[in-house]
Order: C-alpha cells, then sequence, then structure tokens
C-alpha cells in the first residue's frame, strides 16, 4: 500500500507518493539516452510526485510507483504535474519532467553482435546524470538526435513539433543529427530540427532555462506552419526508414538462412544420428539464431522510434491542428497541411506498419 | 396477485437499468455529451477515456486529451442542442467509421470493449459520431470522436 501525502511546493499542492521500506525513490524521463551495456537493464523508480504511468510490452497501462522497474519495450508517461526519478544502471540517474514520454529500448550493435540498452524521449523534458560510464561510450539522444556522453550532466527536451534541444550543465557531449556532429561543453546547448543537422551552438544559461517557455514556442511553430512541421516529420521517418532498411534486408536474409541450417540439422540427424546434429546445431544453427535474433532486435528499434514520432509528434501537431480548423476546414493552410499528414500516415503504414503489433497500439 | 406482478416488475425494470452499461443509455450518454458545450477542457479530459481516437489518430497522453478538448474550443466548436440519432453496437468493421487503416482495427481490437457504442449525434451544425465507452459514475467516457460526418 502506496502512503501519500501532501506537499506544498514552490505554492502549488502537488501529491507526493513515499515509499514505505524503499530508501530512495528513482523515475525515468522522457528522452532518447542510449547507454552502451552489454545486456538488457532495467532502470528502477527512486522518487516520483503525482500519478505517473507506466506502459508495458505488452500495451497495458498502469499507474507507476516507487520500486518499480521500467524494462525494455517500456515507457513512461507524465501528466502536467507529474515527476519521476529512475536510476539507471551503472548508478546514472534520469529525471523525467512533466508532459514526458521516457521510452527503454533494446538495440544490437552495428555487426548485430551484442545487445545494449537505449533510453529516449520523444516528447518533453529529461535530465541525465551520467557519473559512471558502462564500458564504452554511452549516448543520448530524441527522436530527431543522438548524442555521445563522456560523462556529463545535461538536459534533453523535445518538443511539440519534435525538435530536440540538448543543453549541458557539465562535460561533454557530442550532437549528432544525420550526417553532422557538434560538439557541447560547459554551459552550451543546440537545437535540432526534425529532419535537420544540429545548429550552431549557443551559450544556454540554465538558471532561466524553462521547458515550458520553450515549448510554447514550438506549438506556436506549428500553429503558424503546420505543412512546415508534418513535412519535416515526414523527413526524419524518412530518415528512420533509411535506418531500418538495412536491418530489414539482413534480418530477411539471415531468417532465410536460418531456416536452410534448421533443414541441415534435420537432415543430419535424419542420416547420421543425434550426436552429430546437436554438434551442427551448436556449431551453425545456435549462432546464427543469436544472430537473427539481434537483427530482429533492430528491426523492432527503427520500427519503435518510427511509431514514437508519429504517435507523440505526428499525433500532437494533428491533434493541434485539426481542432484548431474544425470549423474552418477550407482554409487553403489547413487542407495542405491534412493532404501532408495522410501522405506521412500512408507512408508509415508502408513501411512500419508491418513490422508492428496490436500490441504497440 | 397483482401487488406481486407490479413488485416484480419493478425489480426487474431496476435490475435492468442497473445492468445496462452506460454507453448503451441514451440519458447517459446526453449527459456526457452536454458537458462538450458546457464544462472545461480539463473537465472533458477526465471524461475521456485513453487511448482516445480522433479521426485516425491514437491519442494516448493526457495532455494530448487536455490539448483536443482546448483546441476545439479555441476552434469555435459548438455542439449547440444535440439529438442523439443512433445508438450502434461495436463490430468489425466499427473502426471504418473512423479511419480505414490497420492502426485503427487493432485500436478497435484492443481498446473497445464490446459494451461501446458507436453514437451518431446531430449538432447545431452538423453531425457527428462519438465512441462512448466505460462507466464514470453511472455515464459513459467519450473514447473517440470524428466528423463532420
Amino acid at each position: 500500500m502506496t502512503r501519500r501525502m501532501l506537499t506544498r511546493i514552490h505554492g502549488t499542492v502537488m501529491t507526493r507518493r513515499v515509499p514505505k521500506k524503499i530508501p530512495f525513490a528513482v523515475l525515468l524521463l522522457g528522452a532518447v539516452l542510449s547507454v552502451g551495456v552489454a545486456a538488457a537493464e532495467e532502470a528502477e523508480v527512486e522518487y516520483l510526485e503525482g500519478y505517473p504511468e507506466l506502459r508495458t510490452s505488452g500495451g497495458t497501462t498502469r499507474e507507476l510507483d516507487f520500486g518499480d522497474r521500467v524494462r525494455p519495450g517500456e515507457s513512461v508517461r507524465t501528466g502536467p504535474h507529474d515527476l519521476v526519478e529512475l536510476r539507471l544502471p551503472g548508478g546514472n540517474l534520469a529525471t523525467v519532467h512533466p508532459e514526458t514520454v521516457f521510452r527503454i529500448d533494446r538495440y544490437a550493435d552495428d555487426e548485430g553482435e551484442k545487445e545494449n540498452t537505449g533510453y529516449s524521449n520523444a516528447r518533453g523534458h529529461v535530465r541525465y546524470r551520467i557519473d559512471q560510464l558502462t564500458g564504452r561510450e554511452q549516448r543520448v539522444g530524441t527522436g530527431t538526435a543522438v548524442a555521445g556522453v563522456r560523462g556529463t550532466e545535461f538536459d534533453v527536451f523535445a518538443g511539440d513539433d519534435g525538435t530536440a534541444l540538448f543543453a549541458v550543465e557539465r562535460g561533454v557531449i557530442a550532437v549528432r543529427g544525420a550526417t553532422e556532429e557538434v560538439e557541447l561543453r560547459d554551459g552550451q546547448g543546440v537545437e535540432v530540427r526534425p529532419g535537420l543537422e544540429p545548429g550552431e551552438p549557443v551559450e544556454v544559461d540554465r538558471d532561466v532555462l524553462d521547458f515550458s517557455d520553450w515549448n510554447a514556442e514550438r506549438t506556436r511553430a506549428v500553429l503558424d506552419d503546420p505543412l512546415g512541421s508534418i513535412q519535416a516529420v515526414r523527413t526524419r521517418m524518412e530518415q528512420l526508414a533509411a535506418e531500418l532498411r538495412p536491418w530489414e534486408e539482413a534480418w530477411r536474409e539471415s531468417r532465410e538462412r536460418l531456416e536452410e541450417l534448421r533443414q541441415e540439422r534435420r537432415r543430419i540427424e535424419a542420416e547420421e544420428g543425434r550426436e552429430p546434429a546437436n554438434e551442427f546445431y551448436r556449431e551453425e544453427v545456435l549462432p546464427k539464431e543469436v544472430r537473427t535474433s539481434n537483427l530482429r532486435l533492430n528491426v523492432r528499434y527503427w520500427t519503435l522510434s518510427a511509431l514514437s514520432l508519429r504517435r507523440h509528434v505526428a499525433g500532437r501537431i494533428y491533434v493541434l491542428v485539426r481542432t484548431r480548423y474544425i470549423t474552418r476546414p477550407d482554409r487553403e493552410l489547413y487542407r495542405n497541411y491534412i493532404e501532408e499528414h495522410e501522405r506521412t500516415v500512408e507512408y508509415f503504414r508502408d513501411v512500419f506498419v508491418p513490422h508492428l503489433s496490436r500490441l504497440d497500439i | 396477485m397483482r401487488a406481486v406482478v407490479s413488485s416484480l416488475a419493478f425489480v426487474l425494470l431496476v435490475v435492468a437499468c442497473a445492468t445496462v452499461p452506460p454507453a448503451q443509455q441514451e440519458e447517459a450518454v446526453a449527459e456526457t455529451l452536454s458537458l462538450i458545450d458546457e464544462a472545461d477542457a480539463q473537465t472533458l479530459t477526465e471524461a475521456s477515456a485513453r487511448p482516445f481516437l480522433l479521426d485516425g489518430e491514437i491519442v494516448e497522453l493526457s495532455t494530448d486529451v487536455h490539448a483536443l478538448w482546448r483546441g476545439l474550443r479555441e476552434g469555435d466548436f459548438v455542439l449547440g442542442d444535440f439529438r442523439i440519432q443512433s445508438v450502434d453496437a461495436v463490430d468489425g468493421e466499427s473502426y471504418l467509421r473512423f479511419a480505414d487503416n490497420q492502426e485503427v482495427e487493432w485500436f478497435f481490437e484492443q481498446h473497445v470493449g464490446e459494451e461501446a457504442r458507436l453514437v451518431t449525434v446531430r449538432g447545431r451544425a452538423a453531425t457527428y459520431l462519438f465512441l462512448m465507452d466505460g462507466d464514470r459514475n453511472g455515464a459513459p467516457y467519450i473514447r473517440g470522436f470524428t466528423g463532420p460526418l
């Protein structure tokens, strides 16, 4: 049973849940962070305020609680008055601020050999404190960009239009767009628009940096130029498709080869006996099974990245624009937006939906 | 004997009302729909089930549902004096009334119960379709919205 108490913070009455016997509480926030670790890792909720939700990989949603573990394939969603602190692998921390979608995913390395765990926020604000590296460079990002991390404290914002803002308090991160990279040091920040490369690094005063104000600008940008906003999302979706395709092809080939190897194993068992068949399995079939599984992991990773973009950025833009033009559907600005939105949905349907299941919805 | 029959009929009526899901009771549906013009975005968010369906878009977050109702208000949307034209059961084809795509078909399979109803409503300016589902103190939640039809 969770105890609750009312706490007044900055003049606002907030509901704070107090853990029973958990000495400290951690919650995850919503930005994309990829941490290079060898095995699937979980995050633990150390602290929370309000009523954040956990969406499981089985497609169900429930209230998050102290001590809960957030596993790969799951996401944390915070409302306007929620906050979650999560203890990440290696003792690192992620703080998920209000109105954020934070997700943990697994993916394989470029060779499709080793599994890693990644964190991402499609919307909202996540603050990371990475003190301990886990054996290799740690990668952080949003749906729009990723960054290499070398021991640092920084914020990742993801706005209503999909724009990402990285702001470093201390340490160094390298933010990468589709092809270009910029390095950020203490007190620097950079914005990355969907589908574009990072802008020039700027000095960021973290004392005055406020996600609500920054995101209000992003919302205004959507309403001022809905067509440009959805076109940018479409461009980013095409970039994600370009990431997906090599893995998709490699996975299909690996799956076909795996089936051939399995048939060969059955032939060996029938003609030569169980022992040679088992040896063939250990040496040939098993490694191919592992590789096929890892390739499939990356197909899912890029597909779920696209789903997140479609649901939390394209969907947000649709809600903002469609409702404001519901009594003025003949406006040219709106008609142009709707046509591009429909093209984007069709593109998503053709490229990514074949890799989704009902449980993802 | 007549008293017994009357009592029995009364009991059956009470039991029937108590067991009919709110989405299938026109008065309860009208009670929820009346909030659209009368209530603020926060109240409407609380009267909405999630995930919510706006046309072919699945809206998962409460902040987005809130933005939906606030946006409709800012877009001068008014239902006005409305009339419920029909209350239809949900079937395997219902998703097509919102959008013809796999995501929306899965949405219905995954999140819409058998007790949900598709409610066609004639408002002051146009006709809209609402998906009503669940039980919120005797009235249904709004789980989906599309239109004008």
